[in-house]
């Protein structure tokens, strides 16, 4: 027999096992696993392209200097000098007003010059979605917004807004700004307008919250010159291309591996199941291999066939699971539309290939070892079924697995320490698990085998316990998805709603910070005036760190931490503010001088102990203070909390500008309007949007993850599937006799369903258990919050699962009801 | 003319429980082209031990089988595949049929192994000399002991073998639908001029063949 006419002996054997349906599940799983693989495979290449691709115009330039001051004309000066372009850009969060409408907006003024590099698209045709490129920013008078802004203002093209004291005319939409920069004020949305309008909008009184930009463009070599020969305040920085975008693409970084993690969760599950159908696969072709051999076919001929087989179920997956994978990697990307960047590139051909290749290392680890024996099976089994042959040893399959998992996790992550370090951490605590399950199995029966049971129940129980360590792998891939499952529902719909409805009705809304020491006492008056409850004022002074005990934080390593790579906002209060709680230290020592109370975790992260002394640099001026006391902080209480609280001669030396929060009724949003107009210079943050805001990121985080989910929780089922198809000839040949001993269907449904309903419980029980335990070191661990254990959960997830698992076993078994019990029996006869 | 299957001094022994256990012992055959033979004897007294040597499924531990000619007691398994797809066929007990494949596909298969010319038609011709035409698209399960043992016969049939073996072909069956089969497999056997070697407890089926040979402890005997 030729290769050419294997071949197609092999094809046309596939075809017609594909169609009696014997291929139905492998084939699902093997889909399943190449679906999940190439979705993420191609949503992360886009997204990484796409950040590949904005960080070329993401800086707008070649190099960027940021300040919290104006920019020194000296610098401009010495760039002139260099040779180097230059412009500036001015940004900071405002709100902005269109009659009673408002909305805080993320303004950015530019300079002539601007933009440098990158794209700017506006149009100023509300039909037109294309728009044009510019090379120069809004004209003074002019503003450009963002659709966004555009539709929660309630404003067209030809109208005006307020800035500040100054009306602004609506001439053009931006569609599209490549140099935007992704930290959170990028959640506001746009307004841009002209450099020389901002001095008449008085929005940047002394002590507001200010972004200014030095944008340069020229050599390398003119470039690195002015950067060393800039002497830079701790509010200044230069800005490469290498940590710009950081926060935004270390967020979503975080969404890719979680989605990342869920994907390989999906591979694993729908490998096992792969496996499990491989193996029966196997153990039902032994005849046909005999056979085979019978009818003249070599050892070689028959594996050559079986191998030519998977290698086409793997093609026909890969091409089927790519198109599946496009869809859905669309729907990701639609679900997470408002988090992602606007135009995400196509994926390189790489990613997809990547994706799809799960399908030949899933059979290659999780199918080819079951199917090896069976071109060792002797031609004799023909006549004598009782030689069969002898299966791979239990330690290679694993390790074939093992080796295969491995393998496509390091393909997905490129880190091959990071893929053995999670492969044998994962197993260790799987395998623990699964030892502790089957042992507990195992007393179960035991204990069970004393008791006199109904007949149905003795059924079900011996039926999960004879393959404890089975049913254990049952219970632990039902359990692992379903808490999963449950613990992303629940931080979706519940967190925030939580967290809100425990915040009392008159909790503070609005936050004003930059409120200027002329304009306080008058600010405060009119808050009383309007009956709105507030918080204090707080003084708050712009800091540093710079050491601790005369040693510097990048001495410390401490350096990069978020609290101490910008600008701190510290205030000096002699009264222990609200929400605050002393937990070493004494609070009455800031009465004495060169004093400093520290937040107590962030004192605990950065390494900080009572008696320390720490170097900080305010407005320009060192302080050297020593921490005499550590706060806890209640920090979801919405009023403003500080890390550092000075003593009040460090205080008395510097200027102050100020801050608080304050409840405004719904109702009462005009009066808020019209406080905007009288303070322009102080900035006020609705916490309620802020709040929507980060929950509707959430939600669609969330949604995405819960998509992915979908594809785990069909693979746990596809094992239950798998072992309980593997299950069947068993469970066919036990009804048969049972029928023949005179058992009536009832009974036998009675104790399948018992099983079931066993091994439903135990999986929901077990993952509820897993799922309070989580959600309470969420909750106390990470957000502060009291932690409620769940109420309806208890007895709606057991019910769904058992319903679930009814189902599925009332379709795979009906066989077990319905073949007659003589023809089970003379088919297994000999 | 060389006769189908010669066998000399065969001897098979196999370690059952570390101890060396006798199943066959001098035992010498020879079987013409077109012959039909029955062995015969008690459950465990070496029948289906013997068919396997025979047929070349097994290897013996002394002694020569010249199977179509060729001398296949020392050669590889896959060797003998070899001579076992020039022109032998088997049908067994419990039918062997393919579960996932219609009867007609099942009738092909061995055609399509041996890599012979317009495999569908003969497969087609041949169900429609045992009678099942109509069922040529049914898989195994919707089909009875009898119709699958048909299927199984005209699959053992294809390709028109040299030599046929059958394992208690009737044993599964009815004893109606029994005879039918019997009356099935020796009406295609003298059409065809198959050699026929089975192995059988019943009498009645053995009576139906030219010579009979009875299997006692492992030892062989003409029953003339």
């Amino acid at each position: 027999m030729s290769r050419w006419a294997e071949l197609r002996l092999a094809l046309r054997l596939l075809w017609r096992e594909a169609r009696s349906g014997e291929l139905t599940l492998i084939v699902t799983a093997l889909l399943l696993a190449v679906v999940a693989t190439t979705t993420i495979a191609v949503f992360s290449a886009r997204l990484d392209a796409a950040m590949q691709y904005r960080a070329n115009d993401v800086l707008g330039a070649d190099m960027r200097v940021r300040s919290a001051t104006p920019i020194p004309p000296e610098w401009q000066q010495q760039a002139d000098a260099l040779g180097l372009q230059h412009t500036r850009t001015l940004s900071f969060a405002s709100v902005v007003l269109h009659d009673e409408a408002m909305n805080l907006a993320a303004i950015k003024a530019v300079d002539e010059g601007y933009p440098m590099r990158g794209r700017l698209r506006v149009t100023d045709r509300a039909d037109d979605e294309q728009g044009t490129l510019r090379q120069q920013g809004p004209q003074s008078g002019e503003a450009w917004l963002e659709p966004r802004l555009m539709a929660l203002l309630g404003v067209q093209l030809g109208d005006e807004v307020e800035v500040g004291r100054l009306a602004l005319r609506i001439v053009g939409v931006l569609l599209e700004e490549s140099d935007r920069s992704g930290n959170f004020y990028s959640f506001n949305p746009r307004l841009m307008m002209n450099w020389h309008d901002i001095a008449a909008s008085g929005l940047t009184e002394a002590g507001s919250r200010l972004n200014y930009r030095l944008l340069l463009q020229g050599n390398d070599t003119a470039l690195q010159q002015l950067q060393n020969s800039l002497v830079l305040e701790p509010n200044q920085q230069i800005e490469t291309i290498q940590d710009s975008n950081q926060a935004l693409s270390n967020a979503l970084e975080k969404a890719r591996q979680y989605l990342s993690l869920a994907a390989l969760l999906a591979v694993v599950l729908a490998s096992v199941a792969v496996a499990i159908s491989a193996q029966s696969y196997a153990q039902r072709h032994y005849d046909i291999s005999a056979l085979m051999r019978t009818f003249g076919l070599a050892q070689a001929q028959i594996t050559r066939i079986y191998t030519e087989q998977l290698l086409i179920l793997a093609v026909l997956a890969m091409v089927a699971g790519a198109v599946l994978a496009f869809s859905l990697q669309a729907a990701l990307i639609w679900l997470l539309q408002d988090v992602l960047p606007k135009q995400l590139p196509h994926a390189p051909w790489q990613a997809w290939l990547l994706g799809t290749s799960s399908a030949g290392i899933t059979l290659l680890g999780f199918a080819l070892p079951h199917l090896y024996p069976l071109a060792r099976v002797s031609p004799l089994r023909v006549l004598r079924r009782d030689l069969t042959p002898v299966p791979l040893q239990g330690w290679v399959l694993s390790a074939v697995a093992m080796l295969a998992l491995t393998g496509l996790l390091w393909l997905f992550t490129g880190d091959v320490v990071m893929s053995v370090g999670v492969m044998l951490g994962g197993a260790l605590v799987l395998l623990l698990l699964l030892t502790l399950l089957t042992f507990g199995i195992g007393r179960w029966r035991q204990r069970l085998q004393q008791r006199d049971l109904p007949l149905t129940r003795r059924f079900a129980w011996q039926r999960l316990t004879r393959n404890g360590r089975q049913t254990a792998g049952q219970i632990l891939a039902l359990a692992l998805t379903l808490m999963i499952m449950v613990v992303i529902a629940n931080l979706r719909h519940d967190l925030l709603a939580d967290w809100q409805a425990s915040l009392p009705d008159d909790a503070p809304n609005v936050f004003a910070v930059n409120i200027q020491p002329y304009e306080k006492a008058q600010f405060e008056q009119s808050l009383d005036e309007a009956g709105w409850a507030r918080q204090t004022l707080y003084p708050v002074y712009p800091s540093r760190l710079i050491a601790v005990n005369e040693r510097t934080v990048e001495e410390h390593g401490i350096s990069e931490d978020p609290a101490v790579n910008r600008d701190l906002i510290i205030t000096s209060v002699t009264e222990l503010p609200k929400g605050n709680r002393v937990e070493s230290g004494r609070w009455q020592a800031l009465q004495e001088a060169g004093q400093v109370s520290v937040e107590a975790r962030l004192a605990q992260r950065l390494n900080i102990a009572l008696g320390d002394t720490l170097h900080i640099r305010s407005a320009g001026q060192d302080q050297y203070v020593t921490v005499s006391s550590l706060r806890s902080i209640d920090w979801s209480s919405l009023s403003p909390n500080f890390y550092f609280i000075f003593s009040p001669d460090v205080a008395a030396t510097l200027h102050p500008n100020y801050m608080t929060s304050f409840h405004v009724p719904s109702e009462q949003q005009a009066q808020l309007t019209q406080l905007i107009r009288s303070y322009p210079g102080v900035t006020l943050l609705d916490t309620q949007a802020i709040i929507e805001q980060i929950q509707g990121v959430l939600q669609q985080v969330t949604l995405a993850i819960e998509l992915i989910l979908l594809l785990v929780l069909i693979a746990a089922v596809l094992v239950l599937v798998a072992a309980l198809l593997a299950s069947l000839p068993g469970r066919l040949r036990e009804g048969a006799m049972l029928r023949t001993l005179g058992a009536g269907r009832t009974l036998i449904q009675q104790a399948q369903r018992s099983e079931l309903t066993l091994l439903a419980l135990m999986s929901s029980g077990l993952a509820l258990i897993g799922a309070e335990l989580m959600m309470a070191g969420v909750y106390q661990g990470v957000l502060n919050i009291p932690y409620q254990p769940f109420g309806w959960h208890w007895l709606v997830l057991p019910l769904i699962t058992v319903l679930l698992l009814w189902g599925i076993g009332r379709v795979l078994m009906r066989p077990v009801l319905t073949v007659s019990p003589l023809h089970v029996l003379r088919d297994n006869r000999s | 003319m060389t006769s189908s299957l010669l066998i000399r001094q065969l001897e098979k022994t196999v370690n059952s429980g570390g101890q060396p256990l006798t199943i066959l012992q001098g035992i010498d055959l020879e079987i013409k082209p077109s012959d039909t033979v029955a062995i015969v004897g008690a459950s465990g007294s070496g029948k289906s031990t013997l068919l396997g040597l025979m047929a070349g499924l097994d290897q013996p531990t002394a002694g020569e089988v010249h199977l179509l000619g060729q001398r296949i007691d020392a050669l590889s398994e896959d060797e003998r595949a070899a001579v076992r797809g020039q022109g032998v066929s088997f049908v067994f007990q419990n039918f062997q049929l393919l579960g996932g494949l219609t009867a007609l596909e099942n009738v092909m298969l061995p055609l399509e192994i041996r890599g012979q010319a317009k495999p569908r038609q003969q497969a087609q011709a041949l169900l429609q000399e045992v009678g099942l035409a109509a069922r040529a698209h049914h898989y195994p399960n919707q089909l009875s002991g009898g119709e699958q043992q048909r299927v199984a016969i005209a699959r053992a049939f294809a390709g028109a073998p040299k030599i046929l073996f059958a394992d208690e072909p009737t044993g599964n069956l009815d004893q109606t639908t029994g005879a039918q089969i019997e009356d099935l497999l020796f009406a295609l056997n003298e059409q065809t001029g198959t050699t026929l070697v089975l192995v059988t407890h019943d009498p009645e089926l053995a009576a139906r063949c030219q010579r009979q040979v009875h299997m006692t402890d492992g030892r062989l005997q003409e029953v003339l």
